[in-house]
């Protein structure tokens, strides 16, 4: 198995559907997701390899490809690897980014899914006055994501980015003799800008440069036999997302921005509360709460050791997930010569950004670090696919 | 042992966001509210004292009654279980939802993929309950704020089934949250096309069906009916009654008619019937729609035919007014006691009914008004005294709150001029971006303060959005009504706003000491230019009107963003005084 990093530069305003039916007969406005999903890199690179290696795409070699783990697409700037915002950080208008904790309260309850549960808000002391929080940039530079893992203070300052810009796109159908438009050919796409993001904290007033911060997008792979020769000699174009929009694609030897930091991996060793945040959204056998855990709430992360007592989580609404085979599947979605191409069932996913809090029973964290950025999805396919990627921090 | 709950009911994104037609956005709503009031009445008959909602008479919990509900309820419990009394609660918001689903399944099955809906059917609903102990009376205000945030605590755990997909079956067009349970069309019986009222490729799943298909075929106006009210208006009872018996003739399989007694809109009494019908460009589509061919239509077009030349084309733009109560979380804070609180709820409730009456009265629809919040779709000439009617009721009827808690209470409304033909969820944004500026000025808004606010935005085709927001002591609303009086009467002409913009631009970076006269003197120069007509002493009131507002190139930018407003607005008037021209204006 050889693990290899990936940069990718985006060429043109990358497509990413949301799962409306769109085209011919089912609908002429396209709406984007606000970042593309990890099936959707996956895709695009296993396609990529299968045509780079020069192979047919027969269902031995569909198997093959999806084999190969891809882990991403993060934002990256200024040498670091950039993380989607913790659901737990709320920001005052005021005082600035402040941390909501599993608390426990003993004048009060609610209906929550399981008893074990504790609400996960703001301390008394953050929450004296009742205050609207605002908005926190979408993506942070790792370090600073590092601190707010490791429970130290933190301020927003330009590092921090917004989400991708939306572009819109209106197409026409022309009629070849007349040049008139066609009637009812009207469309329009929505793309993501992926070139820059906005920094954090800036004002019309400063130049563009300023405003907006270039970015690359990292992907990590793992593969084996061909698979990883071809990963390995990849640089090119290929399409990505809807459209046939161009991606570049390449390997680089750049792999520091994946690792954990020092100051974690002591943290873990020596920690009895872990905070896992999902930097892609997680796919779970039983919705929000991950296969993993028993019904008293206590599990092992896949790929590790240590017992873990799930005891709060603060996550958003749910987000659908579909997609389309191009391959022939059945009912189940699965791999099938007798099954037809067509819409994917639907899923349910955990937001990236979710944090879920909890309490070491057995057992040492220590080896989560080595854990960093590694799927603890359910389902095999699914962390191959890079659902689910979790960094580890303390509460 | 008493305690203080709170429970929300959901999903919003399912039941008011994802809409296609304005029945969708409309019956949403309605429905949202009657599952939290059949919450709510759970809550009652269980031992609670409601807060919020705070009915005030009887029945006024029932299913269906006029209350509008919002979807957080908040109760005092004196010795009953939080535990039991939030499960029946969430039993009975369960229960609500299925009374309007079963039927629609019954009523469909035709087209209806069972297995499907069955898998969808039982996780709609979404639940949230939390509580705290109530220490005692005077600690209301604590105890209150407890409970809030112990609610956002749940919330924040987001719990959540995972979905019963399967392999092959289109997504919901309206949000793609849930896989279609409508049958391939091709499957359907002949008289169901016309039934479900799906444009060809829409997939609906069992929230979209519901949506669409319960409570009976209660036709609800759409965006097209709205727009066409100013012309409507300006042709007139008597010359409409030929259009009127064309309609009905084409039969209520094609066009619907309104329902216009005192349940339904009343107001569009002189026209009771889809839009559509007086928009040529929409023929083709209601025909296919319907099945029907483009010669059935015959003695419709003809009439219409007859009208246009007399009356001119039905301008196809609408207002989509969003308004939102200003500073209420803070308000509510300072409140001491439950009992204050309820009747701050009732003093919402009695706005959100007075809202209904308002928008009656300006020839609009009110899709939602429950708490402080408004969503309703007027007619262009109606959008801003409509605006400045429930600023006013909002104003009154919370006067005595705002000395109470010593907290200015006010509503921003925001106003969005577009096309009917847009997407209901684009008119949707439109509005509430408009609302979102009312509520907070702009870099370019010079001077203006937070809230208490007014905003226009026009969207047309074919160009950028303009916006202009004023706080509403600054009587933006009547600065635009001034402007499309001179433009009607041709004080000033239709064309300048975009010369006076160019002017503008000039200046820009023109000292503001030194610009202020040469400006002026310019802009006079064009507005006379343009020749105006209308009276002498109109002429007079312009040019004092550029003296008095115009005194550095953003001034002046700002008038000519007030003046493409005010277009707008004149030939919507114009519209209604019947006179055949009304696109003159903008020449």
């Amino acid at each position: 198995m050889t693990t290899t990093t990936l940069e990718l530069t985006a060429r043109d305003p990358v497509v990413a559907r949301d799962g409306r039916p769109f085209g011919a007969g089912q609908g002429n406005r396209m709406r984007s997701v606000d970042w593309p999903l990890p099936s959707v890199i996956a895709g695009s690179l296993r396609t990529a390899l299968g045509k780079a290696a020069g192979r047919e795409f027969s269902i031995a070699t569909a198997a093959e490809l999806l084999q190969v783990s891809v882990a991403g697409v993060f934002p990256t700037a200024d040498g670091q690897l950039y993380l989607p915002v913790p659901q737990d950080c709320i920001v005052h208008p005021e005082n600035g980014p402040v941390r909501a904790i599993p608390l426990e309260i003993d004048h009060g309850g609610g209906d929550w899914p399981h008893s074990k549960l504790l609400p996960v808000i703001l301390d008394q002391a953050d929450a004296s006055e009742e205050f609207k929080p605002k908005g926190a940039p979408a993506w942070w530079p790792l370090n600073k994501f590092a601190d707010w893992l490791l429970g130290n203070p933190l301020q927003f300052d330009e590092t921090f980015l917004h989400s991708p810009a939306k572009e819109d796109r209106t197409h026409v159908s022309l009629q070849p003799d007349t040049g008139a438009a066609e009637d009812g050919e009207l469309f329009t796409t929505t793309g993501l800008a992926l070139s820059h993001l906005e920094r954090h904290g800036t004002s019309l007033e400063q130049s563009l440069r300023e405003r907006f911060a270039e970015i690359g997008l990292a992907t990590r792979v793992t593969a084996e036999g061909w698979c990883a020769e071809s990963v390995n000699s990849l640089n090119g174009h290929h399409p990505t997302g809807g459209e046939r929009r161009l991606v570049h694609w390449r390997s680089t030897t750049n792999s520091a921005m994946w690792d954990c930091h020092d100051s974690i991996r002591t943290a873990l060793s020596s920690t009895k509360g872990v905070r896992m945040a999902l930097a892609t959204p997680a796919i779970f056998r039983d919705g929000w709460k991950p296969g993993w855990l028993n019904d008293d709430l206590i599990g092992t992360p896949p790929g590790d050791n240590v017992r873990l007592q799930l005891v709060g989580l603060t996550i958003q609404r749910w987000q659908a997930i579909s997609g389309w085979s191009l391959a022939k599947i059945n009912d189940q979605g699965q791999l099938d010569p007798q099954g037809r191409p067509g819409p994917k069932p639907i899923r349910r996913m955990v937001p990236a950004g979710g944090i879920y809090f909890f309490d070491v029973v057995d057992g040492s964290a220590a080896n989560l670090a080595n854990r960093w950025l590694y799927s603890v999805s359910d389902n095999e396919q699914d962390q191959r696919d890079g659902f689910g990627l979790a960094t580890w921090g303390i509460w | 042992m008493s305690h203080l709950m709170a429970i929300t009911v959901g999903p919003v994104q399912e039941f008011i966001a994802a809409a296609r037609r304005t029945r969708d956005l409309w019956f949403g709503s309605y429905l949202l509210s009657e599952i939290s009031k059949a919450a709510a009445k759970a809550v009652q008959d269980n031992g609670g004292t409601l807060i919020f909602p705070a009915p005030d008479s009887p029945g006024e919990l029932d299913a269906d009654s006029l209350l509008n509900v919002a979807n957080i309820i908040l109760t005092e419990l004196k010795d009953s279980d939080p535990q039991v009394v939030a499960a029946a609660a969430k039993n009975a918001a369960r229960a609500r939802w299925r009374e309007f689903a079963d039927p629609v399944l019954q009523e469909n099955k035709s087209v209806i993929r069972e297995e499907i809906w069955h898998d969808e059917v039982g996780d709609v609903i979404e639940f949230h309950a939390a509580w705290v102990v109530a220490t005692d009376k005077d600690k209301y205000q604590a105890d209150r704020a407890g409970v809030m945030r112990l609610l956002a605590g749940r919330k924040n755990c987001r719990d959540f089934l995972p979905a019963k997909g399967r392999a092959g079956v289109p997504k919901s067009s309206l949000d793609g949250l849930r896989e279609s349970v409508l049958l391939p069309p091709g499957r359907w019986p002949q008289h169901m096309h016309h039934r479900l009222r799906v444009t060809e490729g829409e997939q609906l799943d069992v929230v979209g069906l519901v949506k669409r298909m319960a409570a009976g075929s209660r036709p609800y106006p759409s965006v097209s009916r709205v727009a066409a009210d100013s012309w409507i208006r300006g042709v007139g009872a008597d010359h409409l009654a030929e259009l009127r018996s064309a309609c009905e003739q084409v039969g209520n399989q094609v066009l619907r008619p309104l329902k216009v007694d005192e349940e339904g809109h009343p107001h569009f009494e002189m026209f009771p019937f889809e839009g559509t019908a007086v928009f040529r460009s929409r023929h083709k589509e209601l025909c296919e729609e319907a099945g029907i061919e483009m010669s059935a239509l015959e003695p419709l077009s003809g009439e219409l035919g007859n009208l246009i030349r007399n009356f001119g084309e039905p301008n196809p733009y609408l207002a989509v007014l969003v308004a939102d109560g200003d500073r209420m979380g803070q308000a509510l804070s300072k409140l001491t006691s439950a009992d204050d609180h309820r009747k701050f709820s009732q003093s919402l409730a009695g706005f959100a009914n007075k809202a209904k009456r308002i928008l009656h009265d300006h020839q609009g629809i009110l899709v939602y008004a429950g708490g402080d919040d408004v969503l309703a779709f007027t007619p262009v000439d109606q959008a801003l005294p409509c605006a400045r009617k429930l600023y006013d009721q909002f104003s009154t009827t919370m006067s005595e709150w705002s000395t109470t808690t010593e907290t200015l209470l006010t509503l921003s409304v925001g106003v969005a001029i577009a096309h009917f033909m847009e997407p209901l969820e684009d008119l949707l944004s439109y509005g509430r971006a408009a609302e979102k500026h009312a509520k907070s000025p702009r870099p370019d808004d010079d001077s203006q303060s937070e809230r208490d606010g007014l905003a226009v935005h026009l969207l047309k085709r074919g160009g950028g959005p303009i916006s202009v927001r004023a706080n509403w002591s600054d009587g933006l609303d009547q600065h635009l009504a001034q402007l499309a009086e001179w433009m009607n009467d041709r004080a000033i002409s239709g064309r300048v706003a975009y010369d006076l913009r160019q002017i503008a631009d000039l200046y820009a970076t023109w000292p503001d000491n030194f610009v202020g006269d040469a400006i002026r003197r310019d802009t006079l120069s064009i507005l006379k230019g343009k020749q105006p007509r209308g009276e002498q002493s109109q002429i007079k009131e312009v040019k004092q009107f550029i003296r008095d507002r115009v005194h550095n190139s953003a001034d002046l930018r700002r008038i000519s963003e007030e003046l493409l407003i005010a277009r707008q607005l004149a030939v919507a008037l114009r519209q209604t005084s019947g006179q055949r021209d009304a696109e003159e204006v903008l020449v």
